[in-house]
């Protein structure tokens, strides 16, 4: 009886853990990026490699492009009002800059959507 | 003895029936969260004002998170990252529980910190700011140029 009692306290207290995973956009991939040559490439050409950008800014009469991958890693602990939650948000991200003729000048990127990890509510996560 | 106990046990399932009756509306949660990476304090410690460049600029932070248009033609890069933890008391709402599991360039630099990176029109390095990255680009932000106008 002790037992059973135990296990629908139990059942009631824990109603639910879980762990999920979002991402959003394409995976951007360093091979692409690599093709990519300042003075050289042409945004059209740029276009053509990486997709089309998740943002275009206008700087002037030059553009850049911003392309984007974001990987969420969640945890959560629920134990009836109270709530554990961890969040860890990583990005892979590429700037391509053009002057006024749309000829790449400069490009920069960093790819760390796959360091997103899982960690409990208490656990710090360092960036690697 | 044994309707003392009784008592205690009585206590601790209204206890539990309450919380569990409640526990749609009022939550106690602990949420941590961390989006990218912070900023290299002593790559932004390198860059100098009217001697570094955007090339340079980008070898040592990496691709900035934001861009916008500056007067003058000029240009500002925002590098930012965003980590938090506390306990928080939330009525009900209709979201779900939990951080927000989306993140959101449009709406990740309201609580971003970082450092605000000023270029004028030949890619030169004028200024660098460090702070909350919205109050930053609140301050400096201009209407972008017509493309038309020469």
């Amino acid at each position: 009886m002790r037992q059973l009692l135990l296990l629908v306290l139990l059942s009631i207290a824990l109603p639910g853990c879980y762990i999920a995973r979002q991402t959003q956009n394409d995976p951007l991939h360093a091979d692409r990026i690599a093709q990519l040559v300042p003075g050289t490439s042409t945004a059209a050409q740029v276009v053509e490699t990486l997709g089309a950008p998740t943002e275009v800014v206008q700087l002037g009469k030059r553009t850049a492009y911003r392309y984007d991958y974001t990987a969420t890693k969640d945890t959560g602990v629920l134990l009836v009002v109270v709530g554990l939650f961890n969040s860890d948000t990583r990005a892979d991200r590429v700037w391509v800059f053009f002057n006024e003729n749309e000829v790449l000048t400069h490009v920069a990127s960093s790819l760390h959507a796959k360091d997103a990890r899982y960690a409990m509510p208490w656990q710090t996560i360092r960036s690697r | 003895m044994a309707s003392a106990r009784a008592g205690l046990a009585l206590r601790w399932c209204g206890l539990l029936l309450v919380a569990s009756t409640s526990a749609g509306c009022v939550q106690l949660s602990f949420e941590r969260e961390v989006r990218l990476e912070p900023v290299p304090k002593d790559a932004l410690a390198d860059l100098v004002p009217g001697t570094s460049d955007l090339g340079t600029a980008l070898n040592r932070l990496g691709p900035p998170v934001f861009a916008w248009e500056l007067p003058q033609q000029g240009t500002a890069l925002a590098w930012g990252w965003f980590h938090s933890f506390g306990w928080r008391l939330k009525a009900s709402d209709s979201n779900k529980s939990g951080v927000s599991v989306s993140f959101n360039y449009d709406n990740a630099m309201s609580h971003m910190h970082g450092a605000v990176l000023f270029f004028d029109r030949d890619w030169r390095l004028t200024a660098v700011r460090e702070g909350v990255l919205s109050e930053l680009r609140n301050s400096s932000r201009a209407r972008p140029a017509d493309v038309e106008a020469d």
